[in-house]
């Protein structure tokens, strides 16, 4: 196999892949469909430049979900970042209220435990595999978890 | 947190979003080389104009080789603009008219020594910042940790043109960091022209001297000389009690406005660094008495049943003798 098919190959696998999941984390970190364009464009091109070094899909899960954040937080830091948009705006139409109010709380979360939510609970991560995909000990990963979901937990609470 | 899943489970990537992705990633290979015209030219949406690009691409090297020629090497090696770095090694890139690093220059030893090691002479601005940054990580000036600062400003004829270019040149610092998983602080301004040579009249760099000015309009009493060899870490940490003393800064709060802003958030984040440094150490404290407490449990048991083996038989006879009632 040639150079060129390869490269149009693992470029077109890896966005089969994990377009999915790369949305999924842009939709709750960024605030416009043109931040996303910029943020997959970039996430899927380094993918492709270090793709020799991700052989196994557990790291290349864990390579992607930390470039696509740490990319997320660039996008909101540029003062190039385009103007928010409302909850209302979003395209994913809610099943009910209930759904609609965990949704709005958890978008009112800081980046960080946005991500470690997702991370956790759709992603299915462990404690530890999260500490390794953010670089941090993994007490800390506990202990900030713990925080995310006493607060969200509080807020339902509330509004309930 | 069912009611999460279940929502996020609906959100997909959108089949045009693919479609675009997969073009503007084989495009920007086939722009560096890496994949042959053919496949290119099959995933290129009819829209995006390459061929348009290049022409423009081509007329503009014709148009620096005229200039070139016409006014000589002293224009190409004008710098108009600058971007000074503040690590610890202190530097400051001088940028031509083409974007082009044409000067670098040590602010201080440290600035100078590394400057030995590397070169930039005609890079971009944005391959250059790369090239220093990883020079300096792997010279150990970069913890890795987070708490190192890596403070960029960027000056040039026009705050937009200094604010383009300090965004293309923190962008790409930024992104670089991440492939190294490498954990540091970017602290990115612009200055003008004026202050850079003001700073470099005082031998510092335009980002310390702009941060110590911001610093002077809130505490007139700080003056440069008292501040031109603390580390930009301490100086954004003082310049944050200053704030919170002393508010927006007055007469010249608008010049300052992203200094103050940067000043903040970096502020914060090194103190969210330290705290979390404090919360693992308090973890592991406790951690480790649990542990001892543990220990110190297991061997009370463990003395206590040897120093009264009478104990257990006594207990083991009542029973027996209970059961054979």
């Amino acid at each position: 196999m040639n150079r060129t098919n390869s490269a149009e190959e693992t470029v077109s696998a890896a966005i089969e892949k994990y377009a999915d999941m790369v949305r999924r984390i842009c939709f709750l970190q960024l605030k416009n469909s043109a931040d996303v364009e910029d943020v997959f464009q970039d996430v899927f091109l380094k993918y492709y430049l270090n793709s020799g070094m991700l052989q196994e899909e557990r790291h290349q899960k864990a390579w992607l979900c930390r470039v696509t954040y740490n990319k997320c937080k660039d996008m909101n830091k540029s003062v190039w970042s385009r103007r928010t948009v409302s909850i209302n705006d979003l395209e994913i139409p809610f099943e009910n209220e209930e759904e609609s109010e965990l949704m709005a709380a958890v978008l009112r979360m800081s980046p960080a435990d946005k991500n470690l939510i997702y991370l956790h609970y759709f992603e299915g991560l462990t404690i530890p595999e999260i500490a390794e995909i953010t670089r941090q000990k993994t007490n800390t990963v506990y202990s900030q978890l713990r925080r995310a979901r006493g607060k969200l937990k509080r807020e339902m609470g509330e509004l309930s | 947190m069912e009611r999460f899943v279940k929502y996020m489970d609906r959100i997909k990537a959108e089949d045009e979003l693919k479609i675009k992705t997969k073009s503007s990633v084989l495009h920007a290979l086939y722009e560096a080389g890496s994949v042959k015209e053919a496949v290119y030219m099959k995933e290129r949406p009819a829209d995006q104009g390459v061929f348009k690009k290049r022409i423009l691409v081509g007329l503009s090297t014709i148009a620096a080789c005229l200039v070139l020629a016409i006014g000589g090497y002293g224009y190409y090696s004008t710098p108009v603009s600058f971007i000074s770095f503040d690590i610890n090694p202190s530097i400051e890139l001088g940028i031509n008219a083409f974007n082009r690093v044409v000067s670098a220059e040590g602010i201080n030893e440290d600035g100078e020594m590394l400057l030995e090691h590397f070169k930039v002479a005609n890079l971009s601005p944005a391959d250059a910042a790369e090239t220093f940054v990883r020079e300096a990580a792997s010279s150990g000036y970069i913890a890795g940790d987070g708490s190192t600062v890596i403070a960029i400003n960027a000056q040039a004829a026009s705050e937009e043109k200094s604010l383009q270019l300090q965004t293309v040149i923190s962008g790409r610092v930024e992104t670089l960091l991440d492939d190294m998983d490498t954990d540091a602080i970017v602290f990115a301004d612009t200055g003008t022209l004026e202050q850079r040579k003001e700073a470099r009249k005082m031998g510092i760099s335009a980002g310390k001297y702009k941060m110590l000015s911001y610093m002077n309009t809130l505490d007139p009493a700080i003056t440069i000389e008292q501040y031109r060899h603390r580390h930009f870490p301490e100086l954004i940490e003082e310049a944050n009690q200053l704030i919170n003393q002393f508010g927006s800064g007055g007469m010249q709060a608008r010049e300052y406005e992203q200094t103050r802003r940067m000043v903040m958030n970096t502020a914060r984040e090194i103190e969210e660094i330290r705290r979390t440094e404090q919360e693992q150490v308090r973890q592991q404290n406790r951690n480790q008495s649990d542990i001892n407490e543990d220990n110190e449990q297991n061997q009370g048991e463990d003395t206590e049943s040897k120093s009264d083996p009478g104990k257990y038989q006594g207990d083991n006879l009542k029973n027996e003798g209970d059961g054979k009632r």
